[in-house]
């Protein structure tokens, strides 16, 4: 069946694909992950030992499984590893014909704040409008845009609200499987959820969560399986940048909006994203601050001294951590010293 | 077998002592110096008058004459992490040291008053951004955009037809930023912007790519080789931290002429050549008697580098505007020399104009195309020994080790030759 008569389905990789443009092209999102313990060992060899593990395992999970199912993949450059899970793509599609791959699409969203960047962000979108139309048959109006960025915009600032109502892991499942809903279902859900009486929260060690990122509960639930309760964050697939609404409407807008939210620990500044973490776990109660970071995932352990500058709050170092695991010893002893829990 | 250094390699190295005592006395008097790294625009610094030391050249510096650990030492206590690239980093720790941090021979890193980056990678832009927040010092950076649709045989063409190689996107994007950065250096330097000195810059740049061109073709049809890559290394790359000058295109050309008078009298590395090899990878700076060692025991010359050959086919940009033709020069050199199809196609046509037996690639455990170069040159029938270390921490390598395996897959390359 051709990808006009059914619905297209658009794989994405990265927190800089702006998935309003896919839905205002009639086509689902689907966000790659892969579980821990599946065969990373053709993944590992394809793009190196030396990077996220979580970009190993995207791989791994295309590999697989059947990628058919996609009409294509679009990555971004929210990370290094991301970008050059982009590339190993590419040259697989370009080497092994026989795998089946999908289109390959990088959306290279750029962040620095000047006018060039903006512009070079603005062409990117384009280009990504330009090749959704080719691969769904379909041509979004103005009001198909227009619907598709309001309503993303209110599923985040829902989603949210959602951040003050719930344990960190119910948050981050929310917020992933939000991704994947079409934004009026996700605003329908959120909006019923909020208005049922919320659920009381655990007795445990409110913390703030900060570095690697993490698209799905299974970390957030570990950590709080050793007696924390994750209350704020700024981690990419997490709260970071639910607040940033596009100013209008259009393709410039949303071109926009995905210019300024670039404040992720791969690509935002170390003191600012520090500075914001702070207020975060102030305002929420935090008592201690989590720093989590995968195996070769750097960018977090950069970080580590602004965060302390910029709080009087413990800072919790778990880093190294193999893909979807917690140190439970080390967290559960910082626990216990740091944040006053009885675990 | 001679142990004749080349006479290029040692002007070079004596220049760039000279130029470093002149710039730190500079430095010391109260000229705003600029630490940039290898893959930004040195020429518009230069044309502004600001004198520049390139990052990665001060840390190989340090790091031979002991230097590094102290200056990882600073950054550690600076609450950074000291592993995380650390090559990089030694140099902000060194400035963190201050004076006391001197490395023999050379003498301190002056304090700069900019540095500049582009943000490939993660890494890269946290450590530019801890000059920034942490030693204080002023930071320009660049964007760091993709190469989305290669092109094939890119080598061929980029020189004349760079607009449409590189991409006119990434070229707009760069040139808005060295509009910007030309402000910056006006300020620093209280010079104006010269598009005529940039021009005279760009061309001097192009007749050193030319000679360095000349350099490479002239090794890579020689039989037997006339000069070993460790010593082509110093000698083509110190001229390249001063593109743009006349000293560099004539350093370019002194190491070229004295090549071809080595050719013209019949010099060999080893007079009985029994094997050609090609070294993909950065050099291996820990153990560079690895390359003596097969020339001594199995007759195996290395014959090739990418040190030379990116200065040959990597640099050259003719006519058009002059910022727009200095863009081109550094947009996407990463893609170049890591990323297939571009750096793969490369290095399987550098490996057969240099006539090679076989590859030695050294992997290192970092996330850059190993798989996809390894995979191209067994495509096109070269064997490939792959090396897995990392040149710049020799804690896990076993120096016996990695020559017996090497040893055993020449061998194989060779069943009537080395024994």
């Amino acid at each position: 069946m051709s990808a006009a008569l059914r619905t297209p389905v658009i794989a994405v990789v990265g927190r800089d694909v702006p998935i309003e443009l896919i839905e205002a092209h009639g086509a689902m999102v689907r966000r790659l992950e892969l579980h821990p313990g599946s065969d990373v060992a053709e993944a590992t060899q394809i793009l190196g030992t030396g990077m996220d593990p979580a970009a190993i395992a995207v791989l791994a999970g295309v590999l697989e499984t059947d990628a058919a199912p996609f009409d294509a993949i679009v990555l971004c450059s929210d990370s290094d590893a991301t970008q050059r899970l982009f590339y190993g793509l590419r040259e697989l599609a370009r080497m092994k014909p026989e795998r089946g791959l999908p289109p390959i699409h990088l959306v290279d969203i750029v962040h620095l704040p000047r006018a060039s960047s903006l512009e070079y962000a603005r062409e990117e979108v384009g280009l990504l409008a330009a090749r959704l139309q080719a691969w769904t048959g379909r041509t979004p109006s103005a009001a198909d845009l227009s619907r598709a960025v309001r309503e993303r915009d209110l599923a985040r600032l829902l989603l949210a609200d959602m951040r003050r109502r719930v344990d960190g892991a119910t948050f981050f499942a929310w917020r992933s499987s939000v991704d994947e809903m079409p934004a009026a279902v996700a605003v329908e859900r959120l909006r019923a959820a909020l208005a049922a009486e919320p659920d009381p929260l655990p007795e445990s060690v409110p913390v703030a969560l900060t570095g690697s990122s993490q698209y799905g509960p299974e970390v957030v639930a570990a950590i709080e399986a050793c007696g924390a309760r994750v209350v704020a964050d700024d981690c990419a697939g997490g709260s970071l940048g639910l607040e940033i609404g596009a100013r209008e409407p259009s393709l410039d807008g949303l071109s926009e909006r995905y210019w300024r939210d670039g404040d992720s620990a791969h690509r935002g500044s170390a003191p600012e994203r520090a500075a914001r973490l702070a207020i975060a776990a102030e305002r929420q109660g935090a008592r201690a601050i989590v720093s989590y970071a995968r195996r070769r995932d750097d960018a977090a352990s950069w970080e580590v001294a602004a965060v302390r500058s910029a709080t009087s709050l413990p800072v919790i170092v778990l880093h190294d951590q193999d893909y979807g695991r917690v140190d439970r010893s080390l967290l559960i002893d910082a626990l216990g010293e740091k944040g006053g829990a009885r675990v | 077998m001679s142990d004749d250094r080349l006479r290029s390699a040692r002007d070079a190295l004596r220049h760039q002592r000279e130029w470093f005592a002149r710039i730190s006395a500079e430095a010391a008097a109260g000229t705003p110096v600029a630490l940039v790294n290898a893959d930004v625009p040195h020429e518009l610094f230069r044309a502004l008058d600001v004198p520049y030391v390139v990052n990665q050249w001060w840390s190989s510096v340090a790091a031979s004459r002991g230097a590094a650990q102290s200056g990882l030492d600073a950054v550690a206590r600076a609450g950074l992490p000291r592993d995380s690239e650390p090559y990089n980093l030694i140099g902000m720790g060194n400035v963190l040291n201050g004076d006391s941090d001197v490395v023999p021979g050379w003498g301190s890193l002056p304090r700069p008053a900019l540095v500049a980056t582009d943000y490939t990678g993660d890494v890269t832009r946290k450590l530019f951004e801890a000059w920034r927040d942490v030693v204080g010092v002023e930071l320009f950076a660049f964007e760091s955009v993709a190469q989305t649709a290669p092109v094939d045989e890119w080598w061929r063409f980029i020189a004349d037809d760079w607009e449409r190689v590189v991409g006119s996107r990434r070229i707009d994007l760069m040139v808005a930023e060295l509009h910007e950065l030309r402000a910056v250096l006006e300020r620093v330097s209280g010079r104006s912007y010269d598009e005529d000195r940039l021009r005279e810059m760009l061309v001097l740049g192009n007749e050193q790519a030319e000679w360095n061109r000349r350099t490479r073709d002239l090794i890579a049809s020689a039989r037997p080789l006339p000069v070993r890559v460790n010593d082509t290394i110093p000698a083509v790359m110190l001229p390249q931290w001063h593109r743009g000058t006349e000293w560099a295109r004539d350093a370019a050309r002194a190491l070229h002429d004295e090549i071809a008078e080595r050719v013209a009298d019949g010099y060999a590395v080893v007079p009985d050549e029994r094997a050609r090899l090609m070294w993909i990878g950065r050099g291996l700076w820990f153990d560079m008697d690895f390359y003596r060692h097969f020339e001594e025991h199995y007759g195996a010359v290395f014959v090739w580098s990418m040190y030379l050959s990116i200065a040959a086919d990597g640099y050259a940009r003719h006519g058009g505007e002059p910022l727009r033709a200095l863009a081109s020069r550094f947009i996407g050199f990463h893609e170049r020399l890591y990323v297939a199809p571009e750096a793969s196609d490369w290095y399987v046509a550098q490996a057969r104009q240099h006539g090679v037996d076989g590859v030695v690639h050294l992997v290192s455990d970092d996330p850059r195309g190993g798989w996809a170069i390894t995979a191209a040159l067994e495509r096109a029938g070269i064997p490939v020994f792959v090396l897995r270390a990392d040149n710049a921490d020799e804690s896990t390598y076993d120096a016996e080790e990695v020559r017996a395996q090497v040893a055993e897959w020449l061998r194989m390359l060779r069943p009537t030759g080395p024994t």
